[in-house]
């Protein structure tokens, strides 16, 4: 573990700046401090001094840290600095619904005019919300991420394993009303074709088969959009799973992957 | 007075300055070495706390007046080292002779001894 690890925790904690730039800093900073106390070394000073000396001299004033976070700014940043927290939050609130509902009634526009899903499973319904909540999260997330540039340790990874569980229920609705719609429809056929062998009225068979192919169509476009949805669901998770882990691998490496 | 860069409000921030890109001028060097740099050349008088010296180093690198180059030192060791640009060589000469135009017109008028 770096030698300063106390002091390059404490200097990251004040720099609230987003990663790689943070790291960037650190990493620079860390190897700066490494080289310095060697060269106190050198010139005859005892560890402890050495060590005092270097804290010393990289103390960073609150002042400092401002005028670093000013150079870093993301164009995020500069966007908003006029804004109070609040009023920032409500903007983000505003923006992000506003996408999400466009590309919800942008969807929905086509999901109740295709004759894709019009003749779908009732199951399609949930199948589509729990796609509908995984797309909301990964927009929330995606913009706290790389837009907003939130890159805090304690909430980096809230909100991203909630989509891999939409994931799974997007795939698990899927099977189960495929499952049901099958149940039904096979009960439906057997009544049917009692009813209509016993009257003598029609050929049973060619009924069933009308239902059966009915249940096909109508699971078919079903489970198509529940695999659809899942492995969609599947690959936001990935993308900000990646991201996140990125993040924390630089915040190791500055931290406790140099030796000084 | 055109060719005036000196910030005059800010002078400590354009002293700073002054000093980083006079002494990258040479050769590259990493921010410990232009710290202890200045300090040693100017016989203590101008001592850079190292909290004071990064933001001026990244703001000259995003003004690109210096540039920061990453190099690989050892399996795990990167090292960032400064050097000065094109750009930073012009802007550090019309620096100095500003200072020069400066401490003339201040001892014009506080009279050298």
């Amino acid at each position: 573990m770096n030698r300063f690890s106390s002091l390059l925790s404490n200097i990251e904690k004040k720099l609230d700046l987003p990663q790689p730039a943070k790291s960037r800093i650190l990493l620079e900073l860390a190897a700066d401090m490494g080289d310095f106390y060697s060269y106190l070394r050198e010139c005859g000073l005892t560890e402890n001094d050495a060590v005092r000396k270097v804290e010393d001299r990289f103390m960073f004033s609150d002042e400092a840290i401002s005028e670093l976070k000013q150079v870093h700014q993301t164009f995020y940043d500069k966007l908003v600095y006029r804004l109070t927290k609040q009023a920032q939050a409500r903007w983000e609130k505003a923006i992000l619904l506003m996408t999400f509902l466009t590309i919800t009634i942008l969807s929905g526009n086509e999901f109740f005019t295709t004759d894709f899903f019009r003749r779908s499973s009732i199951f399609i319904y949930p199948v589509v919300g729990t796609g509908l909540t995984a797309m909301f999260l990964y927009l929330r997330k995606f913009y706290s991420l790389y837009i907003k540039k939130d890159h805090g340790i304690r909430t980096l990874r809230s909100g991203i394993i909630p989509i891999l569980i939409l994931s799974g229920a997007s795939l698990i609705l899927g099977i189960s009303g495929y499952l049901i719609e099958l149940l039904q429809t096979g009960e439906y056929a057997l009544t049917i074709d009692t009813i209509l062998f016993s009257a003598v009225l029609l050929p049973a068979s060619d009924i069933s088969l009308q239902y059966i192919a009915e249940w096909f169509l109508k699971c078919s476009s079903m489970v198509m959009t529940s695999l659809f949805i899942s492995m969609l669901s599947g690959l936001f998770w990935f993308i900000l799973i990646r991201a996140v882990h990125k993040i924390e691998q630089a915040n190791i490496q500055h931290l406790f992957g140099e030796q000084a | 007075m055109d060719n005036f860069s000196l910030d005059i409000p800010n002078l400590t921030k354009s002293l700073n300055e002054s000093l980083i890109l006079s002494i990258l001028r040479h050769e590259k060097k990493h921010g410990y070495q232009l710290a202890l740099e200045i300090e040693q050349n100017s016989r203590g008088m101008f001592k850079f706390n190292h909290g004071t010296l990064y933001p001026i180093l990244h703001k000259l690198e995003k003004e690109g007046l210096i540039k920061g180059i990453w190099k690989q030192e050892g399996p795990k060791r990167k090292r960032k080292y400064y050097r000065l640009s094109a750009k930073g060589r012009k802007y550090g000469m019309r620096h100095n002779h500003s200072w020069k135009l400066f401490f003339e017109s201040l001892f014009n008028i506080i009279g050298e001894e």
